[in-house]
C-alpha cells in the first residue's frame, strides 16, 4: 500500500468493501506524499497484485482516477491481474486501462 | 436455514427439467454445428449456436453446476470469436467444437448423479480446454476462471445476435455495499441471461477520492442486454437490490419513446444523454439537436425546459404509426417469449404416462361408444341413433387429436444420424454425403424411440459395408463421394423408411457361401435371389471379412429384424451389385388405435386396417383350385389376383354361404384378395395386444373388442401378403393357434 517508488501506486491484493476504508486512507496518504507531478504526466497504477475485487473496490479506483484527473494526471492501470481486468470489463471501466479514465461522460 | 432447505428442494425438483432442457440444447448445438459446416458464413446459425451454449451455461450456473459453467464458458469464448469474425470455422475447429459438445453432454449427464471423475476424464477435459483456449487465441493474462462475461463498450460489436435487445438503466442505492450486495456479481448474473454487447458506467457520478465515502455505492450503469429472457426474468436478476436501486428496462423495439421516457424518469442524471450515446442507444446528432432545442426553448419561454426525452422523441422523426407498429411488435415478441422463455416454439411438457392413461381411457371410450351405438340401432329410435352418431363422430375427432399428441416427426431421429455419419465416415476414411428426405413425416413417439437403434445399426452398416472408399469408387467409375439417403414417407397406413446407399451392393455369392458355411441353407442349394438377400437377417450372420468396431458389435441384423417385427413392422432389402442397396422398413403409424374394416367369416370377425383396403369385389369363381392353405387366384380386370380363403386358412368349421366377397388388399407394391362372408363396414379399432401364447402368430397383429363384446382379430396385411405370394409358409402351429386362440378369446 505504501508506494515503493514515488510515482507508481501498487494496488493491494484485496480491493473490496472489507478493505475500502483503509485502502482509501492509504491512497490519500500516497497522494499527499506524492510531490506535485507535472501536469499531464501519466500516473501509473500497478494492478498485478490484485486477486480479490468487487464493485466497491472498482468504485474506489474510479474515485482515485477522478481525483488524479482533476490534477490533470490521467490514471493508467498497468499489469492488471486477471480478476481486475475482468472487473474493469464487467463494469464498463476499461477506460482506466487506457489512461483516459473519464472518456465517458467527459463532455457533458 | 429454511432458505437453504428451500433451495435444496427447489434444485432437486427442477434439476431433471434442467437436464432434459440442457440435453435438448446440446442436441441443438450438434445440429447447428453440422449445419454450420455446410454454411460456415451463416451468421444466424452462429448466433443460434452461441445462444444454445449460453443457455446451457446460464442455467447450469443457477444449479451450481460449476464444471458445466467453467467448461461451457471456454466454448462460448471460442464461439464469440467466431461471431466477431476474428476466427473462421475450419473443419478442425468444428471437430473440436463437436468434441466439446460431447463433453458438455457428459457433464450435464453427470449432474443428475454426481460422481467423482477419474483422472482420465479430468485430463481429457483439461486438454479440450487448452485446445479451446489456444483456438480462441487467449493469452495467459486472460482470466483462468469464468469472469463475468460482460463485454466492455470497447469490445462491443454491433448488436446482431438475433436476440431481443433490451436497454437496462440501473442506479444502485447508496446502501448497496453496506447491505452486502456486490453490483459486480449482479451484473455478472445479468450477463448470463444473454449477452451484454455495450455497457457504460456513469463515472462522473463517483465522487473524487477525498470526498467519497468508500462504503456508499455511487454506481450507475447503462447497458444493452441481448436476451430471450422476459422482463420478469431480467428484473429477477436485480431482486436482491430491487428495493434500493432505480431500475429501468426499455424493451426491444421500444424506439426513441422508451429512451425518452427513461430520460424523463431520471432528471437527476444530467449525463444520461451522453451515456445513452455511449452505449449506442441514441446517436450524437439526435442528442445535440435535442440539447440545442432544449436551450432554445428555455431562452424563449423563460419557463421550465421541456423534458429532454420529449424533445428527443419529437425530433427523432418517428411517426406515431411507427411507434404503434413497434409497440405491437414488442407485444407479440413478449407474448411469444414469455411462456417458454427461450424456445421459439411453444411446448408444454407432459409426462408420457399421463398421455398413455388418456389414450387407454380413450380406447375404452371408443369401445363403449361403439356398444352404445349398437344398442341405439337396435332400439330403432332415430333420434337416439342420431345422438349416438354425433357422439361417435366426436369420439373420432378426440381420438385423432389425442393420437396426434403422441406423434413426433422422425426428422429429429434422422438428424441424430448426421453426426454418426460424419464421424463414422471420417473414421473409415470415406467421403459421404448424407441426405434426409421426409424428415417431417410423423409417427408415434413410442415407435420412433424403438426404431432409433435398429436404424442406427443399418446406417452404420451401410457406411461400413455398403459404401466404398473414394479410391475404390473412382476405380469403379463412380463419383468419389458416396451418397447415403435416409427417407421417410407415409404409405397406406404405415410409414416407410428407406436407407439407400450407392455403394457396392450386397454380394450374393458371398452371402450364399456364408449361409452354406453357417448351415443356414443346405450346402449346394441356391435359393431365389431375393431369398438370398433375406439371409442377412438370419441369426448369426455376418458378411464382413473382418469384424470392425463399427458395425460388428455383436448386434446382428437378426436383432434389427426382430426389433422391427416387434413393432409390427417389416424389413426388406434390395440390392443391385455394384450400384448400391436399399433397405425398406415398414412400420405402423401408431400402436394404439387404427381405422379398421370389419368383416365376418362364419361366426368369426376380422379387421383389416382400413388404409390397406383398396376395394371389395363380388366373389367370382376362382380360376384355380385352392391349395390346402386356401390360396388360389381370381381374375380382376384382366389381371390375376391371388386370393386367400380365411375359412380354409384358419380352418373355420362353418358352411360356406352362397355369396362371398373378396376384399382387395394393398400391401406394399402388390395386391391380393381375401375371401370373406360378410362386410360389416368401418370400425374404430382399439388394438389390444395378443396374449403371450399368440405372439408368434403370423398374419395376426392384435385383437380388438367390438361394441357387442365380441373379439375380432386384426389381420397383419403385410405378412398375409407374403404368405399369399407364397414367400412364406404358414406353419401348422400357427393355424391351430389361430383357430384355438380365436375360440379362447371369444369365450373370455
Amino acid at each position: 500500500m505504501t508506494p515503493t517508488t514515488p510515482s507508481a501506486l501498487h494496488l493491494p491484493a484485496e480491493l473490496t468493501i472489507y478493505t475500502a476504508t483503509e485502502t482509501r486512507q492509504a491512497w490519500l496518504a500516497w497522494l499527499a506524499a506524492e510531490p506535485e507531478a507535472q501536469e499531464g504526466s501519466v500516473c501509473r497504477v500497478d494492478g498485478a497484485a490484485v486477486d480479490q475485487v468487487d464493485a466497491s473496490g472498482m468504485q474506489l479506483l474510479a474515485a482515485l482516477s477522478r481525483t488524479l484527473h482533476e490534477q490533470q494526471r490521467p490514471l493508467q492501470l498497468v499489469h492488471a491481474s486477471a480478476p481486475l481486468l475482468g472487473a474493469c470489463r464487467a463494469l464498463g471501466m476499461t477506460a482506466l486501462l487506457q489512461g483516459d479514465s473519464l472518456a465517458t461522460g467527459d463532455t457533458a | 436455514m429454511n432458505n437453504a432447505e428451500m433451495d435444496t428442494s427447489f434444485i432437486r425438483e427442477a434439476l431433471p427439467a434442467f437436464i432434459s432442457e440442457a440435453q435438448e440444447q446440446v442436441e441443438a448445438i450438434e445440429q447447428l454445428m453440422l449445419q454450420l459446416e455446410d454454411a460456415p458464413a451463416d451468421r444466424e446459425l452462429l448466433d443460434a449456436l452461441f445462444r444454445c451454449a449460453h443457455t446451457v451455461k446460464g442455467s447450469a450456473g443457477i444449479f451450481g453446476l460449476d464444471a458445466v459453467v467453467a467448461f461451457t464458458h471456454h466454448v462460448e469464448t471460442l464461439l464469440d470469436r467466431l461471431r466477431d469474425g476474428k476466427l473462421s470455422l475450419t473443419p478442425a475447429l468444428s471437430t473440436l467444437l463437436l468434441q466439446c459438445n460431447d463433453q458438455i453432454r457428459i457433464l450435464v449427464g453427470n449432474a443428475l448423479a454426481p460422481q467423482d471423475e477419474d483422472a482420465d476424464a479430468l485430463s481429457a477435459r483439461a486438454a479440450l480446454v487448452d485446445r479451446l483456449r489456444l483456438a480462441s487465441g487467449e493469452t495467459a493474462t486472460a482470466a483462468p476462471t469464468p469472469a463475468p462475461d460482460a463485454h466492455a463498450a470497447a469490445s462491443a460489436g454491433p448488436a446482431g445476435s438475433g436476440m431481443p435487445s433490451w436497454h437496462v438503466s440501473v442506479q444502485f442505492g447508496t446502501e448497496t455495499f453496506r447491505n452486502g450486495m456486490d453490483p459486480l456479481a449482479i451484473l455478472g448474473y445479468v450477463a448470463r441471461l444473454g449477452s451484454i454487447p455495450r455497457l457504460a458506467c456513469d463515472l462522473e457520478a463517483i465522487p473524487a477520492l477525498q470526498d467519497i465515502d468508500p462504503e456508499s455505492c455511487h454506481l450507475a450503469f447503462q447497458f444493452g442486454l441481448d436476451t430471450p429472457a422476459s422482463r420478469d426474468e431480467i428484473e429477477a436478476a436485480f431482486s436482491f437490490v430491487r428495493d434500493d436501486c432505480v431500475l429501468h428496462l426499455i424493451p426491444p423495439d421500444a424506439g426513441h419513446t422508451g429512451y425518452a421516457a427513461l430520460i424523463d424518469a431520471l432528471p437527476d442524471q444530467p449525463r444520461l444523454g451522453d451515456l445513452l450515446v455511449a452505449v449506442g442507444a441514441v446517436t450524437p446528432e439526435q442528442l445535440s439537436k435535442a440539447l440545442a432545442r432544449q436551450d432554445a426553448d428555455k431562452a424563449r419561454n423563460d419557463g421550465p425546459a421541456r423534458p429532454l426525452g420529449e424533445i428527443l422523441q419529437a425530433d427523432s422523426g418517428v411517426s406515431s404509426q411507427v411507434v404503434e407498429a413497434a409497440l405491437n411488435k414488442q407485444t407479440r415478441q413478449r407474448s411469444a417469449a414469455a411462456p417458454a422463455g427461450s424456445d421459439d416454439n411453444r411446448f408444454i411438457r407432459v409426462q408420457a404416462d399421463r398421455l398413455d392413461l388418456v389414450i387407454n381411457l380413450l380406447g375404452e371410450l371408443v369401445i363403449a361408444g361403439a356398444g352404445a351405438a349398437l344398442l341405439a340401432r337396435q332400439t330403432r329410435q332415430s333420434s337416439l341413433i342420431e345422438a349416438n352418431e354425433q357422439i361417435g363422430s366426436l369420439i373420432e375427432e378426440i381420438r385423432n387429436g389425442t393420437l396426434q399428441l403422441r406423434m413426433v416427426s422422425i426428422g429429429e431421429t434422422f438428424s441424430r444420424f448426421r453426426r454418426v455419419v460424419r464421424d463414422t465416415a471420417a473414421e473409415l476414411g470415406k467421403d459421404v454425403q448424407f441426405e434426409v428426405v421426409g424428415g417431417e413425416t410423423e409417427l408415434d413417439k413410442s415407435v420412433v424411440e424403438r426404431i432409433a437403434d435398429p436404424l442406427m445399426h443399418l446406417v452404420r452398416n451401410a457406411l461400413d459395408h455398403g459404401l466404398e472408399t473414394a479410391t475404390e469408387r473412382l476405380a469403379s467409375g463412380k463419383p468419389g463421394q458416396g451418397k447415403l439417403t435416409l427417407s421417410a414417407c407415409h404409405e397406406s397406413g404405415s410409414i416407410l423408411i428407406r436407407i439407400i446407399d450407392d455403394g457396392r451392393g450386397i454380394n450374393r455369392e458371398r452371402v450364399l457361401a456364408r449361409a452354406w458355411e453357417r448351415g443356414l441353407v443346405e450346402e449346394g442349394v441356391t435359393p431365389p435371389d431375393e431369398d438370398i438377400l433375406k439371409l442377412i437377417f438370419e441369426a448369426g450372420f455376418s458378411t464382413a471379412e473382418k469384424v470392425t468396431n463399427l458395425s460388428g458389435r455383436g448386434v446382428g441384423m437378426d436383432v434389427v429384424r426382430r426389433n422391427i417385427e416387434a413393432l409390427r413392422g417389416t424389413v426388406t432389402v434390395y440390392s443391385d451389385p455394384g450400384a448400391g442397396s436399399r433397405i425398406e422398413i415398414r412400420l405402423p403409424l401408431t400402436l394404439a388405435i387404427i381405422d379398421g374394416f370389419l368383416v365376418g367369416v362364419g361366426n368369426s370377425k376380422f379387421i383389416f386396417p382400413l388404409e390397406s383396403v383398396v376395394e371389395v369385389i363380388e366373389s367370382r369363381s376362382a380360376i384355380s383350385t385352392p391349395d390346402a392353405q386356401g390360396r388360389s387366384v381370381v381374375e380382376l380386370r384382366g389381371r390375376v389376383l391371388p386370393v386367400l380363403s380365411m375359412r380354409t386358412l384358419y380352418g373355420l368349421e362353418t358352411d360356406e354361404p352362397e355369396r362371398i366377397s373378396v376384399v382387395v388388399i394393398k400391401s406394399g407394391s402388390h395386391s391380393y384378395g381375401v375371401m370373406v362372408d360378410v362386410l360389416l363396414g368401418q370400425h374404430q379399432t382399439v388394438i389390444k395386444p395378443l396374449g403371450r401364447m399368440f405372439r408368434s402368430l403370423r398374419g395376426m397383429s392384435g385383437s380388438s373388442i367390438l361394441g357387442s363384446g365380441e373379439v375380432a382379430l386384426i389381420l397383419d396385411v403385410n405378412s398375409l401378403g407374403e404368405f399369399v405370394a407364397g414367400k412364406q409358409s404358414a406353419p401348422a402351429k400357427s393355424r391351430d393357434a389361430a383357430n384355438g386362440g380365436h375360440k379362447t378369446l371369444v369365450r373370455s
